[in-house]
């Protein structure tokens, strides 16, 4: 969604990014995956460097998702309770650069999963009646959902990617609501031990979507809670319902990015 | 690629259609829907402008591709979305190539076209709905490689989707004007019109592979002027 609530559809966002970027060697192409978006196009990028067929990905999200509030406020919200999500929504948007590196399993990733069997818990199209996007969600089914399926996400995906969950130093799951992650966090306790630090930061930022471990990152930065080669996991689940996550040692002298 | 499905749609029904020649390819490809273990769509237009979930969802969902909750040890699928203009084929198809080798599955759905997203849009496109099964290993024709070219973007040349206030309804619009380049084909090559759909620059290729026994590369020009172009070996 751009200023003026218009969708843009083609060619890909990526293509007209890497035109500003004055990147024209690269392959472009847009990922569309509700809020595992950002997650899905790492791990396409990750296996196309890891294949040798790019040195270097650039991957970028943004979001412009606040609008979905103005339509929902439009509403009679007793005839309509979907339209406000028990979630928050944020605008944001992240960038991530993927390079090759000597050192093997810097980044991991989960086997990714779908459960299509929730696919229309969550529904993002445009308004039909007015300017701008609408989303129909049905809440509390989508997160009781995810939450049921969580423990074994995270104790089959620690033992696909031979992660030690004690020696995971930082937890960022996907920040739907802080109460929200807090729950998922005891889940998650119950069936793999304790979470070394939990980042649930999204008290300001709300959720941001695909671009939500970006900026969940950048506020842990600037909290100076992360220091070089220390370990995190990303776990992103979106609409459809989509559940991948991320396992990576942080880059040497992230404590001195802006 | 093990079997592949095409035929031209109406306005609408995209899902249905995917549906109906996914169940046939994947009988034709020999294999039962629950090897599938990634689908992966590409196209452009879909219906009310939806944004999420990803279309590949839907027809994850209704096929009952591992529609179960995670178990330590079951099998799983996995689905989302790419797009690039008229260029989607191609990159769905190197997404599935990036990704099928690393996961614990020997086959992929993919999946091309577009739905007339509103009632209010012009409809000036022939929409096609194309399914193939995509394999590691097995018969069939073999993408070889996938070559990218934005040399000749023109970025301004972009398609949005808004809200058309005089008739309350969404529709869409294309900026610019574009010459378009007329199909060619030779022995060995073969490029579609700039102004198909992803889905017709799919069905038109699949016509031509079974008259092919060496090589035949498929460049897809985007209106915008971007192509890709796909090369494959029979």
């Amino acid at each position: 969604m751009d200023a003026k609530l218009r969708q843009h559809l083609s060619p890909s966002f990526a293509t007209l990014i890497a035109d500003e970027l004055k990147i024209p060697g690269a392959q472009t192409f847009d990922v569309s995956n509700a809020c595992a978006g950002m997650l899905t196009g790492l791990l396409i990028a990750e296996s196309r460097i890891k294949s040798g067929q790019s040195k270097y990905a650039l991957i970028v999200a943004g979001e412009h998702i606040s609008p979905i509030i103005d339509e929902a406020m439009r509403r009679n919200l007793y005839l309509h309770p979907r339209a406000i999500a028990s979630l928050t929504v944020g605008d944001g948007a992240a960038a991530y650069i993927l390079g090759r590196s000597e050192e093997a399993g810097r980044i991991i990733f989960s086997e990714p999963i779908t459960m299509a069997q929730f696919n229309h818990y969550c529904i993002g199209q445009a308004c039909k009646s007015h300017v701008g996007p609408q989303m129909r969600t049905r809440a509390k089914d989508m997160q009781t959902a995810v939450f049921d399926n969580l423990g074994n996400f995270l104790k089959r995906s620690t033992d696909y990617m031979a992660v030690k969950w004690d020696e995971i130093d930082h937890t960022f799951s996907h920040p739907t609501t802080p109460k929200a992650v807090k729950k998922g966090a005891k889940i998650a306790t119950d069936m793999m031990g304790e979470i070394n630090f939990l980042h649930n930061n999204s008290v300001e930022t709300a959720n941001t979507a695909s671009t939500t471990h970006g900026v969940q990152i950048e506020l842990s930065l600037s909290s100076g809670h992360l220091k070089s080669d220390e370990t995190a996991l990303l776990i992103s689940y979106g609409s459809g319902i989509g559940i991948l996550a991320m396992h990576l040692k942080l880059p040497k002298g992230v404590e001195n990015w802006s | 690629m093990l079997s592949w499905e095409s035929k031209k749609i109406g306005y609408t029904g995209l899902l249905k259609s995917t549906l109906k020649l996914a169940k046939k390819a994947i009988s034709n490809a020999g294999i039962k829907p629950d090897e599938i273990g990634l689908i992966v769509h590409g196209g452009v237009f879909r219906e009310h402008f939806r944004t999420e979930p990803a279309f590949a969802t839907h027809i994850q969902g209704d096929l009952g591709i591992h529609c179960h909750g995670i178990g330590l040890d079951s099998q799983s699928c996995f689905s989302f979305d790419v797009t690039d203009g008229s260029c989607s084929p191609h990159v769905a198809i190197q997404s599935i190539a990036d990704l099928l080798p690393a996961l614990p599955t020997d086959y992929a759905l993919l999946c091309i076209g577009d739905d007339r997203p509103t009632k209010h849009c012009d409809w000036e496109y022939e929409s096609y709905c194309v399914v193939a099964v995509i394999g590691l290993s097995g018969d069939g024709p073999k993408c070889e490689s996938i070559s990218y070219d934005n040399s000749n973007l023109v970025p301004n040349l972009t398609t949005i989707g808004y809200f058309d206030k005089s008739v309350k309804g969404n529709n869409f619009a294309s900026a610019g004007t574009v010459e378009f380049l007329e199909p060619q084909s030779s022995k060995n090559f073969f490029q579609g019109h700039q102004n198909w759909l992803s889905g017709k620059h799919m069905h038109e290729f699949l016509q031509l592979v079974n008259k092919h026994d060496d090589t035949l590369e498929h460049c897809i020009v985007d209106r915008s002027g971007k192509s890709t172009t796909a090369k494959w070996v029979f």
